[in-house]
């Protein structure tokens, strides 16, 4: 019978933390570098959802060699992760707990938090899982036990949407106002801006109604960290296209605009189709920056992002969706005229 | 026991402060957020040489002119000063282009100034370098504060200012006010020699001996289509340094963080960083700044006018 290697024991860590640590083979160019490690709780039984875009749904059809976003996220010891990072060898400036969605995640948290702290100077996140919450109750114990920042991942960007691909639709367990409601106290827990949303671009959603989220969001006190769907094999979404890749370039700008106070969304112009025509306001500087087509994601000690999400998005052969760097010159060549691909 | 370091020393400096923090949130940018939101027109810029300007500064080329509103003529800046009162306009930051010798041309408005100024407007002029005949003018007319940059490196001032100036003139233009018996809130902008710190703290000190009402410290914010476009912004904690010295070296003078600063998470960062060194105020903050202020147990305030009036607040 093989031993299961389960949290709190045991998580898994992104291919790109793995690397970073010295853990797989392989080399990361240097901008590209993960800033955060990311450890997600894992357990034989596997998440009890079933988010049609998800690798870890319960509905997935490949048995072995499962990834998650592409890519294998290799099991490892927390203890051995735990050594290398106190050996300092590594990029990190964070460290993001990931919970699944089963019974034990909460407790198995908590414990990983409270090591994680224990053990190395790197600030935690959590990546929580509303629907295995008592609400204000764990989300304060995580808090006593260390970790600075939550992460919310709504990820659909409507309520239609969501009861689509994450709720009844898929007869999965999540419930939008649940997933609302819990970020509401998570930002009266953590403090207002020290807890963000998940949003995907791409499961049906117009950019209205991805922007009034991110508005939303904003107003109630919580930043947006923005992922670009890609379709994962053996998922309901396989055969699902990304989004176009001006949509996505229009959704960064106005998640950039509104989470750093610089437009409204009330003067933005939408089209009949509902996408971005208009941001209200000459964002030649802004986009210019670059900042806005960086990976959005929680920051380290120096108020940098940490979580760049390397290839978080696409093959490394694929346009960058969300880069792990702040562009440069020569990528701004590169983005500057997909801004505006697709509108109609 | 270890010694302080430099933010700290400057946050138990802060403490000798009352417990609160004047956010600004003048008119010249749109600002609204769970906290507060500003109006139209209650403090507004004005531009005394429209978009002209001789200097044409590496890092602005006059491009920030063109926000402002043009007044090129005494009776031009008469007409919008009627408009905007009728508008419910409280107060008017004037400035414009520089001569080539760093000079904003102000005595022929100085009629102007005085004519806002009756209508019960707050009236600052940012001057650049100024001379002693201008001062007592600004003075005669009630002005009631002088904003100017204090450049602390000659090299500096050579090469992005294109002046013949040494910094012992941004000491004499302050001194000049001061002689005049006029407020004055010399700005330091950290980073100005394209992205180092150089001058900065050579400037603080000639700040010191001036006794200003308010201190400003900006950021180096390069406008697009400007030599210095795309220069990575000075590091975090090198410009928290510097901050935390404008502190220390001025315990007694209220210090702000303006509105010039690079967007986007650089401004998130630092204004924390400001929280932390101590400033009394910060134009324009985020709502996380906010949050972290009150966190840190200052009580926050919301004033529309601009920050270098902070002074008379605290």
């Amino acid at each position: 019978m093989r031993l299961v290697q389960e949290s709190p024991e045991f998580v898994q860590t992104s291919l790109a933390g793995a690397l970073c640590l010295g853990l797989e083979k392989g080399r990361f160019m240097p901008k590209s570098e993960c800033h955060c490690l990311n450890l997600l709780l894992t357990y034989g039984s596997g998440c009890t959802a079933s988010c049609s875009y998800c690798g870890l749904s319960k509905n997935r059809q490949e048995e072995s060699s499962k990834t998650f976003i592409r890519v294998k996220w290799p099991v490892y010891s927390l203890q051995e992760i735990i050594d290398r990072v106190r050996t300092g060898k590594h990029p990190f400036k964070r460290v993001c707990i990931s919970m699944i969605t089963q019974g034990r995640a909460v407790e198995d948290t908590c414990l990983l938090i409270r090591q994680v702290r224990e053990d190395t100077p790197l600030p935690v996140s959590v990546l929580i899982a509303p629907t295995v919450m008592k609400r204000k109750q764990d989300l304060s114990r995580f808090k006593a036990v260390g970790a600075d920042r939550v992460g919310v991942a709504i990820d659909a960007a409507t309520e239609e949407l969501f009861v689509q691909h994450r709720g009844a639709g898929v007869s999965g367990p999540h419930h939008w106002d649940h997933f609302w409601n819990t970020l509401e106290d998570a930002v009266e827990i953590f403090g207002p801006y020290q807890v963000g949303i998940h949003l995907i671009v791409g499961l049906g959603e117009t950019e209205a109604e991805i922007v009034k989220v991110i508005a939303k969001a904003h107003r109630m006190g919580a930043l947006t960290h923005l992922f670009s769907f890609y379709p994962e094999s053996g998922s309901l979404m396989q055969d699902c296209p990304p989004p176009d890749l001006g949509q996505y370039r229009r959704v960064q700008i106005a998640r950039y605009l509104i989470n750093e106070g610089l437009a409204d969304l009330k003067d933005f112009h939408f089209s009949a189709q509902e996408q971005i025509v208009d941001f209200g306001k000459d964002i030649t500087p802004y986009i210019h920056q670059g900042e806005a087509f960086m990976t959005s994601g929680c920051p380290g000690e120096d108020g940098q992002v940490a979580c760049n999400r390397p290839f978080g998005n696409e093959r490394a052969s694929d346009p960058l969706r969300n880069y792990p760097f702040l562009p440069e010159a020569e990528d701004l060549k590169i983005i500057l005229p997909q801004i505006w691909n697709g509108v109609k | 026991m270890a010694e302080l370091s430099a933010v700290q020393k400057a946050w138990e400096i802060r403490q000798r402060f009352q417990p609160e923090i004047w956010f600004s949130a003048p008119s010249a940018k749109h600002y609204e957020n769970r906290y507060y939101s500003n109006h139209n027109h209650y403090f507004v810029n004005l531009s005394v040489t429209g978009e002209a300007c001789a200097c044409r500064c590496d890092h602005c080329n006059g491009k920030l002119l063109q926000s402002m509103i043009a007044t090129p003529s005494p009776l031009e800046m008469r007409r919008v000063i009627d408009r905007l009162q009728d508008m419910g306009c409280r107060g008017i930051l004037v400035s414009g282009g520089a001569n080539s010798q760093g000079e904003v041309p102000l005595l022929p408005f100085l009629d102007s100034l005085a004519y806002a100024s009756r209508k019960g407007l707050k009236v600052l002029v940012h001057s650049g370098i100024i001379n002693q005949e201008t001062a007592r003018g600004l003075k005669a007319a009630h002005v009631d504060q002088v904003l100017m940059d204090v450049i602390g490196d000659r090299d500096t001032i050579q090469q992005v200012y294109h002046l013949d100036q040494r910094p012992e003139d941004y000491l004499r233009a302050m001194l000049f006010c001061r002689e005049a018996n006029l407020n004055i809130a010399p700005h330091v902008v950290i980073g100005l020699h394209y992205g180092q710190i150089r001058g900065e703290i050579k400037a603080l000190e000639m700040i010191r001996q001036a006794q200003p009402e308010t201190i400003v410290a900006v950021i180096l914010t390069p406008s697009s289509g400007t030599v210095m476009e795309g220069l990575k912004p000075p590091a975090l904690a090198a410009v928290a340094e510097v901050i935390a010295q404008a502190r220390i070296m001025n315990p007694d003078i209220p210090l702000t963080l303006g509105c010039a600063r690079p967007a986007g998470q650089y401004k998130r960062a630092i204004e924390i960083r400001a929280v932390d060194c101590g400033v009394n105020g910060i134009a324009y903050p985020h709502e996380a700044t906010i949050a972290y202020a009150q966190n840190k147990g200052l009580q926050t305030v919301f004033t529309e006018e601009c920050c270098s009036l902070i002074g008379r607040k605290v």
